[in-house]
């Protein structure tokens, strides 16, 4: 199985997956780290290696499975902390840079504009009532000391469908804008938000794999009595 | 998706079935147990071995299966002696031994057979189907639609498949923005 060690250099991890960029700013890291190591870099912004290894691993590999040693050591805080700066991301700033897009699309569409907006701002929404819930229940019982009793409103089938949800109507907007709108309504922009929505969406799925490969069975360790 | 046990058969299968350019391997597990969490959202071809697991334990898992997505195609991987009874439960086998090309017309097979369930030529809307997405888009449940054009629910269910299946478009309210891009509505009828 392949997997990146703090020996390897950030750079090469970024070489092989350019998507790890993402994880700098997502654990309070900076640019300009030249040729270094990513337990240098870690240890220089006082962030735990392991951790870093293994969000950056699970982001790469699709069959890299985290170890139940690995999940035991998982520390809840720096988790917690990840996932909030992730949510960050999704909301203020990928979604609003879509949306200025889509914004400029739908002013030249007339009519119809005014309803791809609101479908934009429909998905936005939804996506912002789902961090939210995670935010109001799984994180607090994170970040709490006694993790014995998983309160009752912590339910992760539910939020595992609504990850599916959430990408179908991504899936959705993809199609509409270079499938459906008139072809002669801002070409250039619709490629561009095209892709924007794409690289979202590819992101949005490593989001929802962390989930499945590390938070859910962190939550599960602990309620089985392993952790 | 692949389940089975040995990261080499993953691997080539994986390699395999890549070659072929409609297939996408978008999740597979290394695991002895069907029993543990899979994920089955959006799956449409599943590729599992049954020697994993008791007889009870597979025929639930498939259960599960055909509950998330009814026209998943599943492929039973055999590189060992797998009881009748689990086989009758799949759409298909693959052996070991089957070559490379064998393995992708035999996907292609079942692939071409849902789609050609589902799509007439050139992913056209029929004019049922139009019907049926006019009355999704104007916020009608099934039920009602299917009332309204003395249709069986069931049937109001098959139209809105093929419609997801012809548009890649899945959402109501994406649906609406297709029919009103195309003039099934218009944005009056909407208000």
């Amino acid at each position: 199985m392949n997997k990146f060690t703090g020996r390897n250099k950030f750079i090469e991890l970024l070489n092989y997956n350019p998507q790890l960029i993402l994880m700098l700013p997502r654990f309070g890291m900076k640019l300009g780290f030249g040729e270094k190591r990513v337990e240098d870099i870690c240890e220089m912004n006082n962030v735990s290696s392991f951790m870093f290894l293994l969000l950056c691993n699970v982001y790469s590999f699709d069959d890299y499975m985290p170890t139940e040693n690995e999940i035991k050591d998982i520390d809840a805080n720096a988790l917690v902390k990840y996932l909030i700066a992730s949510h960050d991301y999704y909301l203020n700033h990928r979604l609003k840079h879509i949306e200025k897009h889509i914004g400029k699309i739908a002013k030249e569409a007339g009519k119809i504009g005014d309803v791809l907006l609101n479908f934009f701002k429909e998905y936005e929404s939804e996506i912002a009532t789902h961090f939210k819930t995670e935010e109001d229940t799984i994180f607090p019982y994170l970040l709490s000391e006694n993790k014995q009793m998983i309160p009752e409103n912590i339910d992760l089938d539910t939020l595992s469908r609504s990850h599916g949800n959430i990408g179908d109507k991504l899936s959705d907007l993809t199609n509409i804008i270079i499938k459906y709108l008139p072809a002669e309504i801002m070409p250039n922009e619709r490629i561009g938000v095209w892709f924007d929505i794409i690289q979202l969406s590819k992101d949005l799925d490593k989001h929802t794999i962390v989930e499945e490969k590390i938070l859910m069975p962190y939550i599960e360790g602990v309620k089985g009595g392993s952790l | 998706m692949i389940i089975d046990p040995s990261i080499i058969i993953i691997e080539g299968l994986k390699k395999i079935i890549e070659s072929g350019p409609e297939f996408k391997i978008t999740r597979f597990y290394q695991s002895n147990s069907i029993t543990t969490n899979v994920l089955l959202h959006g799956i449409d071809i599943l590729l599992v071995n049954p020697r994993m697991s008791k007889t009870s334990q597979f025929t639930k898992f498939i259960h599960d299966c055909r509950t998330e997505n009814e026209n998943m195609v599943i492929f039973a991987l055999q590189t060992s002696y797998v009881p009748m009874q689990m086989m009758n439960l799949v759409d298909g086998v693959i052996e070991m031994d089957d070559d490379p090309s064998v393995i992708i017309s035999k996907l292609r097979n079942v692939s071409c057979k849902t789609e050609s369930a589902n799509l007439s030529d050139n992913c056209e809307l029929s004019s049922r189907e139009k019907e049926v997405l006019v009355l999704v888009a104007k916020g009608k449940t099934n039920k009602e639609i299917a009332e309204l054009l003395n249709l069986s629910v069931y049937t109001v269910i098959a139209h809105r498949k093929n419609i997801t299946a012809k548009t890649n478009i899945k959402s109501v309210s994406g649906l609406t923005i297709y029919a009103l891009l195309n003039n099934l509505i218009s944005q009056t009828e909407m208000n």
